[in-house]
């Protein structure tokens, strides 16, 4: 392939003319070069030929390739190795770079990931404009246009002069170290992100290529190869958090499929107690206790005053009911919907669809609320279950990401009432996103008939700051007091409330057949 | 197989481009040029009279040269034209031309020079050797002010690590006017860069190289796993044992008469490959080897040309 490009021998010099050799500049080769650090060095090696000229020298020398960044790519080189980037960091990494590096002809796609906080090489902070001559780096057809040492062509003698001594006393372990972390992941055919959003019901953990861009990938990497310490990964330049690890054991789930979904079509006429639950369903329920326990923690220790927790049905109001009435108090109503919602998953999967359907949900913009249960893992299409110490874990922990994002939302959405309410406007809200899930990295591993679980953030809950409430200790207790004393059409029942500082599993049953008898209008 | 008229006339007897035959000269020049890279000269001339060879072996050569390592050394080869304007300019633009290095037709010279630097740099990369040489031929259409264009380019390789020798190469008479000007004082940088080294080609000097050459004639097969080029056109000679350099002394003979005569130096391998190449495919392979005679060796020097240029160059 690279016969035509260029030969070292007279035989070819000598009588021959081909005006499609193009200089490689390979003086200033390194390792890991982008796309746009190769053409630099291209342009400066065959000074006074334009973008364009090259770029039909280069259709010719690599006639496979589609684009100009690919044939780029693939010219000879002795450092080149194809690591897999999507063609968005492809495309874009030229717009974050070291100056430093630029000084030296030099720029490696990994500066352009979300999780490199400064330059491995020179240890400076990435920028988007050049600092020499103020410009935005240029793009691939504009770097011949430019006329200045760290963002243009160079000449021979800035190369000699300049880019050389320094080229040749550089030290590019660190790229090479970081490409290694990347190639590898990308090697791996286990590593799973999982969406909650693909299912309604169910979690299921499978397979899908990681996401190199993610803001914890250099740490769960260097977790998972046991290869770089935290403190190495933050000397390149990486962005460091701490990343937790839960082993399980698989067990096959033939046969308990059709079982689990026949469930959800049962009509049962009461709640089941604990005594008549089986263990798997006995373990979720008092895992929700536990969860909703910390939740009323956590509100303690964070909502204004003396705060009271009141669980309500907010099923039939739509969001201008929010715009007409006072503020809600965003923890009562978090807390409401989020045990509505756990609790409303024993009386099966239709009612729980009709329940779940908030008007205000669906205006707020909010979709559908994350589920949560014990995670099913999919190996090559086969099902398996997880231990029941993980799969409690992993239940608890989805009940408190759920928690997260309805509180989020809530605040979302009376921050933006309020402002509605000062205009005098019909309410309207930007559709919200469930982002909780999201900013916690989840990755799993699987090698016979055993996982590990890697994960983030340790309690998602205790780092979630709420922000301060306009109305202070007061909103919440306004707000009860208007809906005690207000008239209105729907039915609005309180189901109860949770005394501050005690609250134990008996409450918990206590309120849960509150809410069964509330949603039978009794 | 049988062979066709085509196959026939592929010889390279009647191409005499792709006929190498290697001479004592040769081996000479080729220790010489050695010895020039090995201690780190920078640069030498190479002179001989027309037609007598240079140019081939010099070409045959470039692809042999080594480093003491045994290491290929990357050569370039650049012949200059006769222009009406001799410019520094034009120099750069040659080699570029002759390497195949794009260039703009409004290119400077310094980007030109550059261009010329990076293709040689990018070679010296690939092949891992730190050494070039480049062969300038026709270097009596050179200006003195011309050959700064070489001092720059070895002064720039320098500076990126890349040892360059430059090997000058002309005629004896047409060069004489430039060595003689490039030996005044105000020439003395490239006098001292370029032209303190220098060797003398010559052509085949006496009856062991003309010997030599014509076992050649007897060793060379054509095609590779065909007959010898003498048996190529003497199939029934050579299988009886005969060979063709067994006319060598009745052909240095003949020659040595031409030498006398017209004060020949020695004998140029265009002039002695057209002799012996028509004398085995023409004389020999029509009227076989027992006719062999000198006149047939006169007339076939006769047909090389020899005689006409020589006489020339005497008045």
């Amino acid at each position: 392939m690279y016969s035509s490009i260029k030969s070292h021998s007279v035989a070819s010099t000598c009588g021959q003319v081909n005006p499609t050799n193009l200089n490689l500049g390979r003086l200033l080769e390194r390792p890991y070069e982008s796309a746009y650090a190769v053409l630099r060095r291209l342009l400066s090696a065959n000074p006074g030929v334009s973008f364009g000229k090259v770029e039909i020298i280069l259709r010719n020398m690599v006639p496979h390739c589609a684009s100009t960044q690919e044939r780029l790519m693939a010219l000879p080189s002795a450092f080149h190795e194809r690591v897999y980037f999507s063609r968005e960091y492809l495309h874009d990494s030229y717009r974050r770079q070291c100056s430093s590096c630029a000084l030296e002809l030099y720029h490696s796609d990994i500066y352009a990931l979300s999780w490199m906080e400064c330059c491995p090489l020179h240890h400076c902070e990435f920028t988007t404009v050049c600092p020499q001559c103020g410009e935005p780096w240029p793009d691939l057809s504009n770097i011949a246009k430019r006329n200045c040492p760290a963002c243009g062509p160079v000449s021979l003698r800035q190369i000699t002069d300049v880019v050389l001594p320094t080229v040749r006393k550089q030290d590019y372990q660190p790229i090479i170290t970081l490409y290694a972390l990347v190639r590898q992941a990308n090697a791996d055919t286990h590593i799973i992100i999982r969406d909650p959003d693909d299912c309604d019901f169910n979690w299921r953990i499978s397979h899908q290529k990681v996401d190199v861009s993610l803001k914890h990938f250099a740490s769960l990497q260097a977790r998972r190869q046991k290869q770089l310490t935290s403190a190495q990964l933050a000397s390149l330049g990486a962005y460091v958090s701490e990343v937790h690890v839960r082993h399980a054991e698989l067990k096959p789930a033939i046969g308990n499929f059709l079982l689990t979904d026949m469930q959800y079509f049962r009509l049962p006429a009461r709640i089941l107690t604990l005594d008549e639950m089986t263990a798997e369903d006995e373990r979720q329920r008092r895992d929700d206790f536990e969860i909703m326990q910390r939740i009323n923690r956590w509100i303690a220790r964070h909502a204004p005053g003396r705060h009271v927790v009141h669980i309500d049905t907010y099923r039939y109001l739509d969001l201008n009911y929010f715009v007409w009435a006072p503020t809600a108090c965003p923890y009562c109503l978090a807390v409401s919907v989020w045990f509505f919602h756990v609790a409303i998953k024993r009386l099966g999967y239709d009612i729980a669809q009709i329940i779940d359907n908030y008007p205000f949900f669906t205006q707020g913009g909010l979709d559908k609320l994350i589920n949560t249960c014990d995670p099913e893992v999919l190996v090559d299409n086969l099902r398996y279950y997880v231990d029941d110490a993980f799969a409690s874990w992993f239940y608890r922990r989805g009940l408190e990401v759920m928690f997260l994002d309805i509180i989020r939302f809530t605040f979302a959405m009376i921050d933006s009432i309020d402002g509605e309410k000062q205009a005098g406007k019909q309410c309207y809200v930007e559709p919200f996103a469930n982002r909780a899930f999201d900013a916690m990295l989840y990755a799993v591993e699987i090698e016979d008939s055993h996982m590990n679980y890697y994960y983030t953030t340790e309690s998602p809950l205790e780092e979630f700051r709420p922000p301060r409430l306009a109305g202070g200790s007061s909103l919440c207790r306004t707000y009860q007091l208007y809906h005690k004393a207000a008239k209105h059409n729907r039915p609005f029942k309180p189901v109860g409330r949770i005394s501050r500082g005690r609250f134990d599993l008996d409450d918990f049953l206590t309120l849960t057949e509150c809410f069964f008898e509330s949603i039978q209008g009794k | 197989m049988e062979q066709t008229n085509n196959d026939y006339y592929e010889h390279p007897v009647f191409h005499p481009n792709r006929l190498r035959l290697q001479t004592r000269a040769m081996q000479d020049l080729s220790d010489e040029i050695h010895r020039w890279l090995w201690t780190g000269s920078t640069g030498g001339l190479i002179t001989g009279a027309a037609r007598v060879g240079k140019t081939t072996a010099l070409l045959d050569l470039s692809s042999k040269l080594k480093t003491r390592a045994g290491v290929t050394i990357p050569t370039y080869y650049v012949s200059i034209p006769q222009r009406d304007q001799k410019t520094i300019v034009s120099v750069f633009r040659q080699l570029c031309w002759s390497a195949g290095v794009t260039s703009t037709v409004q290119a400077r010279a310094d980007h030109l020079s550059d261009s010329y630097i990076h293709h040689i740099a990018d070679h010296a990369i690939e092949s891992n050797c730190w050494y070039a040489a480049l062969i300038v031929d026709e270097m009596q259409h050179l200006q003195p002010l011309q050959i700064n264009a070489f001092a720059e380019l070895y002064d720039k390789l320098r500076l990126v690590g890349i040892s360059l020798t430059v090997i000058f190469v002309g005629n004896d008479q047409e060069s004489s006017p430039l060595i003689e000007l490039i030996g005044k004082p105000n020439y003395a940088h490239i006098r001292g860069r370029f032209f303190t080294q220098g060797f003398e080609f010559h052509g085949l000097t006496n009856k062991h190289e003309v010997q030599t050459c014509l076992a050649q004639y007897d060793t060379l097969h054509y095609p590779e796993n065909g007959p010898t080029y003498t048996g190529f056109f003497l199939p029934e000679a050579a299988k009886q044992g005969w060979e063709l350099s067994s006319l060598s002394r009745d052909v240095w003979r003949v020659f040595r008469g031409y030498q006398s005569t017209y004060n020949i130096g020695s004998w140029g391998m265009q002039y002695f490959t057209a002799t012996i190449n028509t004398l085995l495919s023409d004389f020999l392979a029509h009227q076989g080897v027992d006719q062999f005679d000198d006149d047939m060796v006169d007339e076939c020097i006769r047909v090389s040309s020899l005689i006409p240029s020589l006489v020339h160059a005497a008045r």
